[in-house]
């Protein structure tokens, strides 16, 4: 079976191929972050307009580099939700319009499945039951995964999402949109450890997490020090490493508490080289497989739609003709496989 | 004989209509905030009450607004996805001329300008005037433009109809709309009408490639960027 799988939740429209024989055939994206730059946060009229634009092309250049046809799509998968309502509704519309014409089904994915599977479009891929950390723009939170549809959150964030922290706190540093990378990059040349930084939510058990604490105090020591020399690199640093610290403890916690053999990373978060190897080296000193998808896998994309989509209609799953877009949708009113 | 399929989604209605052996069959329903749920299944059963595959379509029509951003959309998404999985060409037309053809189908008045204004939210409208030719197709005399109802700038002692129900919902466009020859304040652009005006369209055209399939919003400044402090 070969599935199209189609996203645009947010600000990155995403199209692929994924084929149960001979895996992920073909994928194209389109990224509008340097458009939502010029406003310093993602503009959700902005983007609608800009996924009507650029799903055609996307389309036919995944074909183009899959080297199939129309004819070949044996189902279509779409992102559904979370996201933003005007931008689903366009790779809704198209993506369901899509199997109707070819007389395919469709099914409606949730993006952070998508985001959660992405893993297993890598070589070697983890084995169930795994815990999944999945860090993006607007979810944190820890997930045991016991199959594909089997999902049980271990803790959630309270308030920011770890990319929205970083989103926030680049912003702050006047490092402009989208933070997480601009952040990552101004901390190389910091010294973490000059000013201190809090572990928030790690002094009491749970698996809970809350960043909004470590943005207060990044603002406070920004306001003090600014005029410092090397200020700018030395919060970023410091700041990164009291997230990427946070997030290792409370893997540490979900691992012990499940007893699970395997970590995987997922979201945009994910894509962050600080927290990956300190993930790794972990997962070294305590025994658990590490895996992430490709950096490009981490940020929103049409592989990991197409891949979610490809085993929900395997497993027999599809919508009737009504476009679906759930901007709100709680993972855990996901349906299982079966 | 080209068959034609149309979709209409710029405003609170929902509408299909399927022109097949010279006929125009429609489905309309006026059902704000429902297209997503509507529209596909209404493709459906038009389509297959008629026997007819999409792929034997000439192309497929749409309402390219402007209208309501959302609902024009999902309408513009769905004539995407289905003509790049048919692999069919588009026709874009009007949805203002849509809405004027509505009026110039009814009345029989020649010469007379026909306004239309739909309400574009935001204290505005959307608005342009059009002339029935001969063989009672509008064509605009003026352009498409989005403005506060006192901005419409239009003749009131020239003869006119008033279409739309933005002469129904701002107080100095229903005055204007007293001095019209006719009015006619709940029509909303359909479907059929976007049938009548694609296969006039074709005579002089051909019709555009899936990607084409585009929205025509008018109002364009959504966003403010922010000023640096
Ligand atoms: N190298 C990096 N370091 C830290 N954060 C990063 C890095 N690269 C990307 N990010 C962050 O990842 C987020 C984007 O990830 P993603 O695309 O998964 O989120 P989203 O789709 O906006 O949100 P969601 O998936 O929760 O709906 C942004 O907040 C961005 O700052
Ligand atoms: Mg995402």
């Amino acid at each position: 079976m070969r599935v199209l799988g189609i996203e645009t939740s947010c600000d990155e429209t995403g199209v692929a191929l994924y084929d149960g024989e001979l895996g992920l055939m073909a994928h194209s994206l389109y990224s509008q972050a340097h458009i939502h730059a010029e406003y310093g946060g993602v503009v959700p009229e902005i983007a609608s307009r800009d996924h009507v634009r650029k799903l055609i092309p996307l389309l036919d250049e995944c074909l183009r580099e899959a080297a199939c046809g129309r004819s070949d799509i044996d189902g279509v998968a779409y992102t559904a939700g979370p996201g933003l309502v005007g931008a689903l509704l366009v790779g809704a519309s198209a993506g369901r319009a899509i199997a109707l014409s070819l007389n395919v089904p469709a099914v409606a994915v949730h993006h952070m499945e998508g985001h959660l599977l992405a893993p297993l479009l890598e070589p070697n891929p983890p084995e169930f039951p795994f815990v999944a950390l999945l860090v993006s723009g607007g979810h944190s939170m820890l997930v045991e995964v016991a199959a594909i549809g089997e999902y049980r959150v271990l803790g959630e964030t309270r308030d920011d999402a770890a990319g929205e922290a970083f989103d926030k706190t680049a912003k702050l540093l006047g490092l402009g949109y989208p933070g997480g990378p601009a952040l990552a990059i101004a901390a190389e040349s910091g010294d973490p450890d000059k000013f201190s930084f809090p572990r928030p939510m790690t002094d009491r058990p749970g698996l809970e997490f809350s960043f909004s604490g470590l943005k207060t105090h990044t603002r406070n020591l920004w306001h003090k020090h600014s005029n410092e020399d090397n200020a700018q690199a030395d919060i970023a640093a410091g700041f990164q490493k009291a997230v990427v610290d946070t997030l290792v403890i409370k893997c540490r916690r979900a691992m012990q508490q499940t007893r699970c053999g395997h970590l995987v990373i997922a979201g945009g978060v994910g894509a962050n080289l600080q927290l990956r190897e300190a993930l790794s080296r972990a997962g070294r000193k305590y025994g658990w497989g590490v895996s992430y998808p490709r950096i490009e896998f981490c940020t929103d994309n049409g592989a990991m739609i197409a891949f979610a989509g490809y085993h929900r209609l395997l497993a027999g799953q599809f919508e009737s003709e009504v476009i679906l877009a759930k901007p709100r949708w709680p993972m855990k009113d996901l349906g299982t496989l079966r | 004989m080209s068959e034609l399929l149309a979709i209409e989604t710029s405003a609170e209605a929902c509408s299909v209509a399927l022109h097949i052996g010279g006929e125009t069959r429609e489905r309309f329903v006026h059902a704000p905030m429902r297209h997503a749920e509507l529209l596909l299944p209404a493709v459906q059963s038009l389509l297959a009450d008629a026997g007819l595959p999409l792929k034997r379509l000439e192309a497929i029509a749409f309402g390219r607004g402007p209208g309501s951003f959302t609902s024009l959309r999902i309408g513009i998404g769905v004539v995407q996805g289905l003509a790049w999985g048919a692999d069919l060409p588009v026709v874009p037309v009007s949805s203002l001329a849509a809405t004027a053809q509505q009026a110039a189908d009814y009345s029989s008045a020649e010469h007379e300008r026909i306004c239309v204004a739909l309400d574009a939210r935001m204290q505005e409208v959307y608005f342009c005037e059009f002339l029935a030719d001969g063989e009672g197709i509008v064509r605009r005399v003026s352009e498409e433009r989005v403005c506060s109802p006192a901005a419409v700038g239009t003749d009131p002692d020239q003869p006119f109809i008033a279409v739309g129900n933005g002469f129904e919902r701002y107080e100095e466009l229903q005055q204007l709309a007293t001095k019209a020859s006719a009015s006619c304040v709940d029509a909303w652009p359909r479907a059929g009408a976007i049938i009548k005006l694609a296969l006039d369209w074709l005579q002089s055209h051909d019709p555009l490639p899936p990607a084409r399939a585009q929205p025509v919003y008018i109002r364009n400044n959504v966003a403010v960027k922010p000023t640096a402090d």
